[in-house]
């Protein structure tokens, strides 16, 4: 795969999040957390249902506001920030991906590829290099004319994935994105998002499963409404992860495919 | 409005009427498909059917206060398509809610309106039903001007419609200007149904909005190819409907709406043919 970027010296943080609390009503969901990704971070996001990941998330990326605290993407305040072809994101599911939504896996891909207002976008020619590159690297060159409703669940993950990195972003942030893809799905993955941030792209991944991003991540930080661990991810011990979760956590790491730890 | 069989021994293309209602037709058929894509896409296909309903209000406000009927429409529709926009996106409450609120409370502030006044019955009675064989060429040109003005934002607006149509979190991500376009889009709707309502009624403007899309949506895998057939399927269904009108001797407006949901049912049929016949999908 070709280089995708290189790192930004100058830039100190891609996100940077400031004591931040969100509440919905009385329920605080968010609370008082501080967090940081640098640039070349891979760092994992994990906790149990309803801990506040998905809303930690959608702050940082500046889609509800916070109740207290200050949110920059890289260097810019949340409220300002213009550069989003810098972010790919990659939600769990999109709301266009019912059944009936007339649209090919290209055309929802090279929706990524937007970079702003052009009044003749729609003359323009949808089949390009770029997004069949994307789709490729996803791993789902053949389902390009493919109505992306009639895919399967996996499948539709891959082109929300191949629609984040058609952009080349600089940070990638995937909210549950791999939970429908098979076991040779997530493993072609992760190792593309290790790829990718060889190359210096930032990664921040919110995951249930714990024994893949613990071996993936550089650092992991996890959450039940507020921040009880962040750091490198083998200095996690299973005492905090129980605490977090409220239960004794096992944790396995073996992974045959695996050889890069 | 139905012809008389005076009226059918001539040719159908002889009437002036005739041809201002068929040019009439094949531009609101041609158009308002193009912009109930993106109600339908975004789940509020029954947008246009609670807008024509507060239309109705306007409509009836305008002729009590004797002041222009049609601005006071445009602006009470704009209203509360902003209103139900804004309820909408801030999660105030699901769609389907805010439409009903709507739809109800206008609808019951009409009656109550109409009931309590007396004179202008026949007007409201021809914009329930609608009146595309009483278009006057200034109702051409109103319609024309719409039309343009849909083509033109949907086509310079397209990669927006359909990011925000796509998903909005997503779009809010990629730099979409979201709030500018739902905006935007619910006052092109508004100045749609306020403009539209003379040829279909307010009982079924909502048709040649929403079904010509949704057949489209059955014929085509990609966006561009379900616009364009929807665009197709709502002017034959305005010629053939009104062709049907003047020779079976049926009302208009009815008679296009048929023929717009028969192109819907051949079109899922077609879908449901073509996937029968087709190899199952290889999923993996």
């Amino acid at each position: 795969m070709a280089n995708l970027l290189g790192p930004n010296n100058k830039l100190k943080h891609i996100i940077n999040a400031q004591n931040i609390s969100y509440s919905y009503g009385n329920e605080t969901v968010v609370e008082n957390v501080t967090f940081k990704i640098l640039p070349g971070d891979f760092v994992a996001l994990v906790g149990p249902n309803g801990s506040g990941k998905s809303t930690l998330i959608k702050l940082l990326l500046g889609l509800i506001r916070p109740s207290h605290g200050n949110i920059s993407l890289f260097d810019t305040d949340v409220e300002k920030f213009n550069s989003w072809e810098k972010i790919g994101y990659v939600p769990q599911i999109a709301s266009g991906l019912h059944a009936n939504y007339p649209m090919t896996a290209g055309e929802a891909v090279s929706l990524g590829e937007y970079k702003g207002f052009d009044p003749l976008r729609i003359f323009k020619k949808t089949k390009n290099s770029n997004v069949e590159n994307a789709l490729d690297i996803a791993g789902i060159p053949h389902l390009y004319s493919r109505r992306v409703g009639d895919l399967s669940t996996g499948q539709q993950q891959r082109v929300l994935f191949a629609k984040a990195i058609v952009k080349k972003p600089e940070v990638l942030i995937l909210d549950e994105a791999i939970a429908g893809v098979d076991l040779h799905g997530e493993e072609q993955v992760y190792s593309l998002l290790r790829e990718l941030n060889e190359q210096g792209v930032s990664i921040l991944i919110v995951s249930h499963d714990i024994g893949a991003v613990i071996r993936e991540a550089k650092t992991v930080a996890c959450i039940n409404r507020s921040l009880v661990f962040h750091g490198d991810s083998h200095t996690l011990t299973k005492d905090e992860l129980a605490t977090l979760y409220g239960y004794p956590v096992e944790v396995l790491l073996h992974d045959a495919l695996h050889e890069h730890r | 409005m139905r012809f008389t069989s005076t009226d059918k021994d001539m040719s159908i293309l002889e009437y002036d009427f005739m041809q201002r209602a068929l040019v009439g037709g094949i531009l609101m058929g041609a158009f308002a498909p193009v912009l109930g894509t993106f109600l339908v896409l975004r789940r509020i296909s029954l947008i246009s059917d609670t807008l024509a309903h507060v239309a109705l209000l306007g409509l009836a406000i305008g002729l009590v206060t004797n002041i222009w009927p049609n601005i006071v429409t445009f602006i009470s529709v704009c209203a509360a398509a902003v209103t139900i926009e804004f309820m909408r996106s801030r999660g105030r409450m699901p769609s389907d809610v805010a439409l009903a609120i709507v739809l109800y409370s206008t609808m019951a502030g009409s009656i109550v309106l109409i009931s309590s006044t007396q004179g202008f019955r026949i007007d409201l009675f021809s914009f329930l039903f609608g009146s595309i064989l009483g278009l006057n060429n200034s109702d051409i040109w109103i319609l024309l001007l719409l039309a343009a003005t849909v083509f033109i934002c949907i086509f310079i607006f397209f990669s927006e419609l359909a990011q925000t149509a796509f998903d909005a979190d997503l779009a809010k991500v990629s730099g979409v200007p979201v709030g500018m376009i739902n905006l935007g889009l619910a006052v092109l709707t508004a100045a749609t149904i306020t403009f539209s309502m003379r040829l279909m009624g307010v009982l079924l403007v909502g048709t040649l909005i929403v079904v010509p899309f949704i057949a489209g949506q059955a014929l085509f895998d990609n966006l561009k190819g379900a616009i364009f057939s929807a665009s197709i399927i709502g002017a034959s269904s305005s010629v053939l409907g009104l062709v049907g009108s003047f020779y079976f001797d049926l009302p208009a407006g009815g008679a296009i709406a048929i023929v717009a949901v028969c192109f819907l049912i051949l079109s899922v049929v077609y879908r449901r043919a073509v996937k029968l016949l087709s190899k199952p999908a290889n999923h993996y």
